[in-house]
């Protein structure tokens, strides 16, 4: 079966992510964008080949924040998508340390 | 101290006008003894409750007048005892032998604890209960409308787990071959304090300034706003409220009262889904803030904490439902799981919800100073979730199973409207059965429109495995207690819910308001389903134009009063007659088609469900003989698209060669039938195309099949001419399309033989039934399905 249009797909502006206080590598991450509809069907995301874990839903459909039980690689890419729809590749890239990793707002 | 009465008259007069209590008088009646007060004149009592052999006063009323005696099943029927708005009739008074033993209520749980696996008979009631017991009918409607009905809103909280379950965070790695997969994560439980921030993502909500964010919890966040609240016998914990909307039918109207007497009302559980919930503002507040990265770039997270800004409440979304299973004597919970869907809950953490409402219920019905005490029959409970929710219903189900007998439910009825399915791909020890040690009966009730459960699956996208979330198709196909499925053509996800396409319910703005606002389950479907549009019922559809054939919400609400409400009516009420609906013998009342499922019966024996691992025999023993062009076949969408199944069936092409007929021998042992009352199989046909309405339309259907019983040298056969007028409610494949993804659904149906069609003159003896052969008629390139083949006792 085919998929339906994009219309109806949530869209992802940036993410922000966040090393966890006392995790072990692990990492939170907020995501913003629109169309983010609580459903039935979850919204499912990955960052490269690392499920992003539980995921929260913003009732304002605004993003989403979501748990990585390991520090992601550089050039990991965040897709997104309900767990009827294959998940699509967004704009946010991890980009490993420095400025441009963890608290950096990636876009 | 009991007060014992010799006169009917006495006894009746005495209870009406209030010089004894029903509780504690009794009538002595000659070499009967003693007889006790089960149901009152007015009173609410359910009609299952009157038993066989009861006792009836009937008082002519007025100055000076007599009193009757009756016996019910011999000089009076059940019904009879029973105005038409459902209470006890003013004149009557019902009695039961104070030393009688228990009866068929009392021990028919124990006679439902057989499934229809291995060919065990499965009995649904006693026949003489079923026998006299009815219910308001349509024609009913009007004076059960004018029943009173008492709604409140209940909220407690208690100390209970949280369950994350939502979690993916168990992927199966990708190999050179084989893409990524998901898992359902390894669930987390907790009820500390501290769990709360560990077991959620932090999140960060954006200010004013872009390089400051305000950094809380999504557990923190629902303590702060009373879905949780600290345990106040223990800091470290927190409780979960409990909350929810409460129905009972009323003594009057405006009366919060329950009817008078002690009759116990049977109860219901109801569970929405996931939605949008609560809408949180977070506020600043003093705590060390956090700063990530450095230089420009760098980020502060400022503690935060959360307010409501708003929240959509999907528990009062049933009320037209719970206010209908009043008026039928059912008292009902609509169960608020919002913070489930804040916590991204799948399934457990509802059915803990489920399970912890009714322990307070318990609570309620033991409490004297609670209006509700004595009143509950916590053995006659029904479970009714939609969406996630019906996941959940079934979860609970599951979960009662294991608690110990005195903690224990009875459940009899489990009803998913529109439900996922997220445990039917995992380890078959870990998928959600509905057997009958976890539910007498087991519903589905589904809309071929549904847009959020709508099957849609990505053959190419295998990566998600687990996310391949199935419907309420694949519950019915793991069901082996009493069941039934209803697919309703036109119907859709939302629209059971008032709240969730009530646009004033969600937050201004937000997108869930604009799906509300078209009674759409998502944005694809919003522009075809928008009542506001015109109808139309041409493909394609044209632009602005809604799709004719969608339901209206007020038909989906009666649809709901009708399966749901008639399903419960039937295992919590005894309302024997409104098996009509699930078997084919009554349309719905808006006349909207229907796929129907079901196996249902006083008495039922498997005769073979494909199932099994050994093809070569039947679930009976017997022996199996299948020509070259029958098999036995997994059907699941994965393989077969448009195929909403996960079962094995059995599968035929076109026949030939010598051999036409597929065999199955029936054991000694086995071949008495006169017990039964019909053959039922479930089947389908493949269909080459369907691109169309059009095209489905002008395609040959239904299947076309033999069904032979031989006796020795005996045959009788009845084919397509008989067994299609016998099942004239047989539906074609709704053509649905969301977008561009075809969802069509080509699914099993039951049908039904009487075996009256193959007994009388040149008939067999149902007696002595050997074998049943059945002849399929399979065009090349669309075979038929046939699985469950099943006598039954209507």
């Amino acid at each position: 079966m085919s998929q339906a249009s994009d219309s109806s797909r949530p869209r992802v502006t940036d993410a922000l992510f966040i090393p966890a206080e006392a995790g072990r590598g692990q990492m939170h991450m907020q995501v913003r964008g629109q169309g983010f509809v609580a459903r039935a069907v979850p919204l499912l995301a990955r960052l490269g080949p690392q499920v992003v874990g539980r995921i929260v839903l913003s009732a304002d459909g605004r993003g989403f924040a979501g748990v990585l039980e390991r520090t992601p690689r550089e050039g990991d890419r965040l897709h997104v998508g309900y767990a009827d729809t294959e998940l699509q590749p967004t704009s946010v890239v991890y980009r490993g340390g420095g400025d441009e990793g963890p608290g950096s707002i990636i876009a | 101290m009991v007060t014992r009465v010799r006169s009917p008259q006495r006894l009746f007069d005495g209870i009406v006008h209030g010089h004894l209590a029903a509780g504690s008088a009794s009538l002595e009646h000659g070499e009967d003894g003693r007889w006790e007060v089960v149901a009152t004149p007015c009173s609410a009592a359910p009609m299952h409750h009157v038993r066989h052999g009861d006792l009836v006063i009937q008082r002519a009323l007025g100055e000076g007048r007599l009193a009757s005696t009756r016996v019910v099943g011999e000089d009076i029927a059940a019904e009879q005892l029973f105005g038409p708005e459902g209470f006890v009739r003013r004149d009557t008074l019902i009695l039961r032998r104070a030393d009688r033993s228990p009866g068929p209520e009392s021990s028919r749980l124990a006679s439902d604890a057989l499934d229809d696996e291995g060919g065990v008979e499965l009995r649904l009631e006693s026949e003489v209960e079923m026998a006299f017991a009815t219910h308001p009918e349509a024609g009913d409607a009007a004076e059960a409308a004018a029943t009173p009905v008492h709604c409140f809103e209940l909220s407690i909280h208690r100390s209970m787990d949280v369950t994350v379950d939502g979690a993916v965070s168990t992927p199966i790695p990708a190999t050179a071959t084989t893409p990524p997969r998901h898992a359902i994560g390894t669930a987390t439980r907790f009820r500390s304090i501290a769990g709360l921030d560990t077991n959620f993502p932090t999140e960060a909500t954006s200010t004013a300034n872009p390089r400051e964010f305000l950094a809380t919890t999504r557990g923190r966040m629902l303590l702060d706003t009373g879905h949780f609240r600290v345990d106040p016998g223990d800091a470290t914990r927190f409780q979960v409220r409990i909350r929810g909307l409460l129905c009972h039918p009323a003594r009057a109207p405006g009366s919060d009262q329950l009817p008078s007497g002690t009759q116990r009302l049977p109860v219901v559980v109801l569970v929405h889904g996931n939605h949008t919930a609560v809408t949180f503002a977070i506020s600043p507040t003093a705590g060390p803030r956090r700063t990530l990265g450095s230089g420009p770039t760098a980020v502060t997270l400022i503690p935060g904490r959360a307010t409501i800004l708003h929240e959509v409440f999907s528990y009062r979304g049933y009320r037209y439902l719970q206010e209908h299973l009043a008026r039928l004597g059912i008292v009902s919970v609509s169960l608020d799981t919002n913070a489930a869907n804040e916590t991204g809950s799948l399934i457990r953490f509802r059915a803990d919800l489920v399970l912890e409402l009714l322990d307070h219920l318990r609570s309620l019905d033991s409490d004297p100073a609670s209006p509700l005490h004595g009143r509950l029959d916590l053995a006659n409970v029904g479970l009714v979730g939609h969406s996630r929710g019906g996941d959940a219903v079934a979860m609970a189900a599951d979960l009662n199973r294991g608690r110990s007998s005195a903690t224990k439910y009875g459940v009899r009825a489990v009803v998913a409207i529109a439900p996922t399915d997220f445990t039917g791909m995992l380890a078959p020890s870990s998928r959600l059965r509905m057997r009958s040690d976890r539910t007498a009966s087991f519903l589905c009730v589904y809309g071929s429109h549904d847009g959020d459960v709508s099957g849609r699956f990505d053959p190419a996208d295998l990566s998600q495995g687990w996310g391949f979330v199935g419907t309420g198709f694949r519950h019915y196909d793991r069901a082996s207690t009493q069941r039934a499925m209803v697919f309703i053509h036109g119907a859709t996800h939302n629209r059971f819910n008032t709240v969730w396409i009530d646009p004033a319910a969600h937050a201004a703005g937000s997108g869930a308001r604009a799906l509300a606002e078209a009674q759409a389950d998502n944005g694809v479907d919003a522009p075809t389903v928008d009542p506001r549009l015109s109808p139309s019922s041409t493909f394609p559809l044209p632009a602005g134009r809604r799709d004719g054939r969608v339901l209206s919400a007020a038909a989906h609400q009666t649809l709901a009063r009708e399966l749901v409400g008639g399903w419960l009516a039937l295992w919590l009420l005894g309302a024997f007659t409104e098996q009509r609906r699930f078997i084919g013998d009554q349309s719905n009342s808006l006349g909207v088609p229907v796929g129907l499922q079901w196996k249902l019966g006083r008495a039922i024996r498997g005769v073979d469900n494909f199932d099994d691992s050994a093809p070569g025999t039947n679930v009976l023993g017997g022996a199996t003989t299948s020509p070259p062009f029958v098999a036995e076949r997994l059907i699941e969408i994965s393989d077969l698209p448009h195929v909403p199944h996960n079962d094995r069936v059995l599968e035929a092409g076109p026949a030939s060669g010598p051999v036409r007929a597929y065999r199955t021998e029936i054991p000694a042992g086995k071949r008495d039938w006169t017990h039964f009352t019909a053959l039922t199989f479930r089947v389908a046909k493949r269909f080459p195309d369907l691109s169309s309405p059009a095209i489905i339309s002008a395609a040959s259907f239904p299947p076309t099949l033999q069904i032979t019983l031989v006796s020795g040298p005996q045959r009788a056969s009845v084919d397509q001419s008989v067994i299609g007028p016998l099942n004239p409610r047989t539906v074609r494949p709704y053509h649905r399309l969301m977008g561009s993804s075809d969802l069509t659904k080509v699914h099993l149906q039951t049908w039904q033989v009487p075996l009256s069609r193959f007994t009388g003159s040149g008939g067999v003896p149902l007696s002595s039934i050997e074998a049943v052969e059945i002849t399929f008629g399979a065009a090349a390139g669309e075979p038929i399905h046939l699985d469950t083949l099943t006598l039954v006792r209507i």
